[in-house]
């Protein structure tokens, strides 16, 4: 099942953020491992990822470095920065907080069940 | 840039219809077709065929107005830009980076451009501190602008004088509402003794008031009272800052406690605010026990320094001055006939010497600095022709010409920048060397340095700098048309066969400022040979000085100033190191510059207002052969000149023809007007004349003078010359005659002669020299300049040139196209030059002896270098062009 778009804008950023925060991927590459990582929930239009990815850029949050990928292409490669960590980690009990209220109100299955 | 692989036609579509969407501009525009680009390849390396990976990717309008929002978010947050229209004029970190790379991509060539303007900034910023520290920064005093200098003007000549009477100065500041404070002061020495070894130290005589004209206080104790201002006033001294701390340790109780100046114990009333020092160097302030019924209005001998009121203005005080001026001359006719006063800024006063100096030499440094924007700007035409592609491309890829030009502004900018920071250093650590070349005349030397000031100007200069040598490149390179330059593979052919105005006028000015320098250091030149080969009037060979005064405590008579130094010029005579030996009071080239009036006895005296007047010198009786000043009609003095004996005087040449033309002096009476401290002169018989001598400065012409022997005189103070057996060297057995003589008498400014000439001519090296620099390193880059337009034009007609030679063209008719090409704005530049040099050549009628700023040898002789250099250096690409191989030419091309 796939998410609704205002769902999608809320978790998009936090999803590609989290998946920075294991190692750099260069735009490709992300939209594949958020498609093949979120089961398909979170896979995005491969337009959507690349707007997404400047802002998250604008904002401090991630940064770019271009080098060669294990294809010998030169690619730009994301990374989380030390702001876009701090962020990331706020954004992550806020949504502990809301899936533990859900899960009280019987919406969602407990904290330690996602 | 490698071209980009070309991807299958509808993912191209999809990447197209992204960017047009965006409306992106260049970098940021090629940034998002770069990005979609790999996205593509990475799809298709993963086995996605075009149709798929076009579906997966969702609509491409759509996501072409999310990346314009994302940018837009973007430049809001980082003052980044890239939207059409909008921001089109913002310059970015990215722009900056850029230009970091294009700078590193060509080190030698980018090495060359910040080297030249290293050279040009650094030499601007380093003439500009000195030009700061000397002319511009305020005086370290309370309200500097209201100081005044105060002199009299001869309202027939025009001739200042600074020197004034006490009385007039008194008359002055009770009538003269516009001047709140005005007070009188002469710079002194005295020999500092009972503390360690006799020390002579520099100080000033007061009239009064001088720390209230300066608006400061004393830091301790007051200042000098009226009252104490008379002959039999009680011996009482101020001392500097300076003093306190490094003789008294700072000692608050100070105050009461007494030095011993000349030998005579002075009561310390008061120690100066720190950092005051006025005149220069002053170490101590004492009364100038002023003898105004002795010495009255024609003893004229100190300066004048004085504070406006807070509500007058310098004209308004020159005008009051004038006035009274009138009102004494009326009232005082046998004294203050023909003067006038005349009222300065005391900044003005204090460097009217330096200043015409100063701003040649910041113009001249100001011209190198234009000739190396002018390299720099042909440097960056060249490479321009080079970069036309590159710029094409980035047109191509949708950059507008607003984008592009941005980029190549933040590039010189950075290239300025650059080169303002190494210049900066350049001025930092040539300052050290320049201040040690600075003659010692020049005032305010401590208080040149790398300032807030000279930082603003640096940053202002660069600014200038990076708009002048950048923005005709630039606009050129951002109005390249797209497919042309794309078409010519990159090689922008320009009209006429390689012939550029842009060029052509760079070319020009470097000439034209380059001659303009060439000819001002050529006369400066022709000057300091004059002036260093001037005959003094004397033989400075072998001489060596040195300077007594015999304290008034310890020598109270002039009879016993008289014998004590007869005694010690005997001692040295016998030395066998010494072949002369004499004594004067008023050595040449020396602050002491005595003239005096007097009158000819044997005729009736002059009008009211033409008095007589001369040059006046005690000497002793060996000063002349000491100083190889020639006899040139009856004797010198002798022993047998005593006070007891008849009167005499000896005139030099040109006192004979001034006051007796035509008649023979030898025999005539004069009655010398200097009151001095043996009883009254009585007439004095001429017995003597003597050669002329230059006593006030090489490069001003010696003036009628008069001696008068020191045995019929006395004075205290003189100056022992002595002049030296070849090969010898006497001066410490006379320091050690002295020290037997007097352990308590210092000798003050021993030297040599030769030394002393020599540092006189300091300014006029000091100026030769820089300007010698500054035109040797224009040259240098007019000359690097023109080769390069040349090499240039070459390039630009390698194949026009190969065909010529082809059909049978000589190696002699292409050097002569290819020469004439650049000679032709060289020659325009040499007519400019001349014509600027001749309009500007007053500016350097004040550094100049015996000559014309308009000598036409100087002017042949530096348009015949100028263009010798320039034949020189169009020769060397011209030649080569002659030796091109057609064919091989015609292949490449």
């Amino acid at each position: 099942m796939k998410l609704e778009r205002e769902w999608m804008r809320g978790a998009a950023p936090l999803a590609v953020l989290n998946l920075l925060e294991d190692r750099e991927m260069y735009g490709y590459e992300l939209v594949e491992a958020l498609d093949r990582e979120s089961g398909g929930i979170l896979a995005m239009g491969h337009s959507t990822v690349y707007p997404l990815l400047y802002n998250l850029e604008g904002r401090g949050y991630v940064e770019t470095k271009t080098r060669t990928a294990p294809s010998g292409r030169r690619r730009k490669y994301y990374r989380l920065t030390k702001k876009g960590r701090a962020w990331l980690k706020r954004q992550q009990s806020q949504w502990e907080t809301l899936v533990s209220g859900l899960s009280r109100l019987g919406l969602a299955p407990g904290a330690g069940e996602i | 840039m490698s071209p980009p692989a070309q991807l299958p036609g509808p993912m191209e579509g999809v990447i197209r219809k992204v960017v047009e969407a965006s409306g992106l501009e260049y970098p940021e525009r090629a940034e998002v077709e770069e990005d979609l680009r790999a996205h593509f390849e990475d799809g298709v390396r993963a086995g996605l065929g075009p149709e798929e990976l076009v579906a997966r990717f969702g609509d491409p309008s759509a996501l072409g107005r999310e990346m314009a929002k994302a940018y837009r978010r973007k430049t809001l947050r980082n003052g980044n830009s890239g939207i059409r229209g909008r921001t089109g004029m913002g310059v970015t970190w990215q722009d900056v980076r850029f230009a970091f790379r294009q700078i590193r991509r060509r080190p030698g060539f980018n090495a060359v451009i910040i080297g030249t303007l290293t050279l040009g900034i650094g030499g601007t910023t380093a003439m500009f501190s000195v030009v700061n520290g000397v002319l511009l920064k305020p005086l370290p005093y309370p309200d500097p602008d209201r100081l005044v200098a105060v002199g009299y003007v001869s309202n027939s000549t025009g001739t200042v004088s600074t020197r004034l009477s006490q009385p007039d100065i008194q008359d002055l500041q009770d009538q003269a509402s516009s001047l709140r404070y005005l007070s009188g002061y002469s710079s002194t020495n005295r020999t500092l003794t009972g503390e360690g070894d006799p020390e002579v130290i520099w100080g000033t005589q007061v009239t009064q008031g001088l720390f209230e004209t300066f608006a400061v206080t004393p830091a301790l104790g007051r200042d000098i009272r009226p009252e104490e201002n008379t002959p039999d006033g009680p011996r009482v001294v101020v001392i500097s800052h300076a003093f306190w701390v490094n003789r008294f340790g700072r000692n608050p109780e100070v105050i009461g406690r007494t030095v011993l100046l000349d030998g005579t114990a002075h009561e310390i009333i008061g120690v100066a605010p720190a950092g005051f020092e006025f005149p220069r160097g002053a170490q101590f302030w004492l009364p100038a026990y002023l003898d105004l019924e002795g010495c009255g209005r024609e003893c004229r001998f100190l300066l004048a320094v004085g504070r406006l009121s807070s509500d007058a203005t310098l004209d308004g005080a020159q005008t009051e001055a004038t006035a009274i001026a009138s009102r004494l001359e009326e009232t005082y006719s046998d004294s203050n006939i023909d003067r006038g006063f005349l009222v300065m800024a005391q900044r003005a006063a204090e460097v009217q010497e330096s200043r015409p100096a100063l701003l040649v030499l910041l113009g001249s440094v100001l011209m190198v600095l234009l000739i190396a924007c002018a390299n720099v700007a042909n440097l960056l035409l060249v490479r321009g022709t080079n970069r036309t592609r590159e710029i094409a491309l980035r047109s191509a890829l949708g950059a507008g010409r607003a984008r592009i030009l941005i980029q190549l502004v933040v590039e010189n900018a950075l290239l300025a920048g650059l080169g303002g920071g190494f210049g900066l250093l350049l001025a930092f650590f040539g300052l050290g060397a320049l201040l040690k070349l600075a003659p010692s005349s020049l005032p305010y030397l401590d208080r040149v340095g790398v300032d807030w000031t000279v930082l603003l100007f640096t940053f202002c200069t660069v600014c200038l700098v990076s708009v002048l040598f950048g923005f005709a490149p630039a606009w050129r390179l951002a109005r390249t048309p797209i497919s042309g330059a794309l078409k010519e593979g990159g090689r922008a052919r320009l009209k006429g066969g390689g012939r550029d105005p842009a060029r052509s006028l760079m070319l020009i000015v470097e000439v034209a400022l380059s001659l303009m320098l060439l000819l001002g250091s050529g006369l400066l030149l022709r000057s300091f040979t004059r002036l260093s080969s001037v005959d003094p009037g004397f033989n400075s060979e072998r001489v060596h000085r040195f300077t007594l005064s015999l304290p008034e405590a310890a020598y109270e008579t002039p009879e016993e100033w008289i014998g004590f130094f007869e005694s010690l010029e005997g001692r040295i005579a016998a030395l066998p190191d010494v072949r002369f030996v004499g004594g004067i009071f008023g050595a040449p080239l020396s602050a002491v510059n005595v003239s005096a009036g007097f009158e000819q006895t044997d005729r009736p005296p002059p009008p009211p207002g033409q008095e007589l007047r001369a040059g006046w010198r005690i000497v002793t009786p060996g000063y002349f052969e000491a100083m190889g000043i020639p006899l040139l009609q009856g004797r010198w003095f002798t022993q047998q000149d005593h006070l007891g004996s008849q009167r005499v005087v000896v005139v030099t040449q040109r006192f004979a023809e001034r006051f007796y033309p035509g008649e023979d002096p030898v025999g005539k009476p004069i009655l010398p007007q200097v009151r001095i401290s043996l009883p009254e002169e009585t007439p004095r018989i001429i017995i003597g004349v003597v050669g002329d001598a230059r006593y006030g400065a090489l490069g001003a012409p010696p003036a009628p003078a008069h001696y008068v022997p020191q045995s019929q005189v006395g004075s205290n103070y003189l100056t022992i010359v002595v002049k030296a057996m070849p090969g010898t060297s006497p001066m410490l057995a006379i320091g050690e005659i002295v020290r037997n003589m007097d352990p308590d008498l210092p000798l003050r400014d021993v030297e040599e002669m030769t030394t002393v000439i020599d540092q006189s001519l300091g300014p006029a090296r000091f100026n030769l020299l820089l300007l010698g620099i500054f035109s040797g390193l224009a040259v240098v880059l007019a000359a690097v300049g023109l080769y390069g337009v040349v090499a240039y034009m070459f390039s630009q007609r390698s194949r026009e040139i190969a065909i010529r030679m082809a059909l049978g063209a000589r190696g002699e008719s292409v050097i002569r196209m290819v020469l004439g090409q650049a000679i032709r704005p060289a020659l325009v530049g040499v007519a400019l030059g001349l014509a600027g040099a001749f309009a500007g050549s007053r500016l350097l009628t004040a550094l100049l002896y015996g000559i014309a700023p308009t000598d036409p040898a100087s002017y042949l002789c530096a348009t015949g270098l100028l263009l010798l250099v320039v034949v020189g250096a169009a020769s060397l690409p011209a030649t080569r062009a002659s030796r091109i191989a057609p064919m091989r030419v015609l292949k490449q091309e």
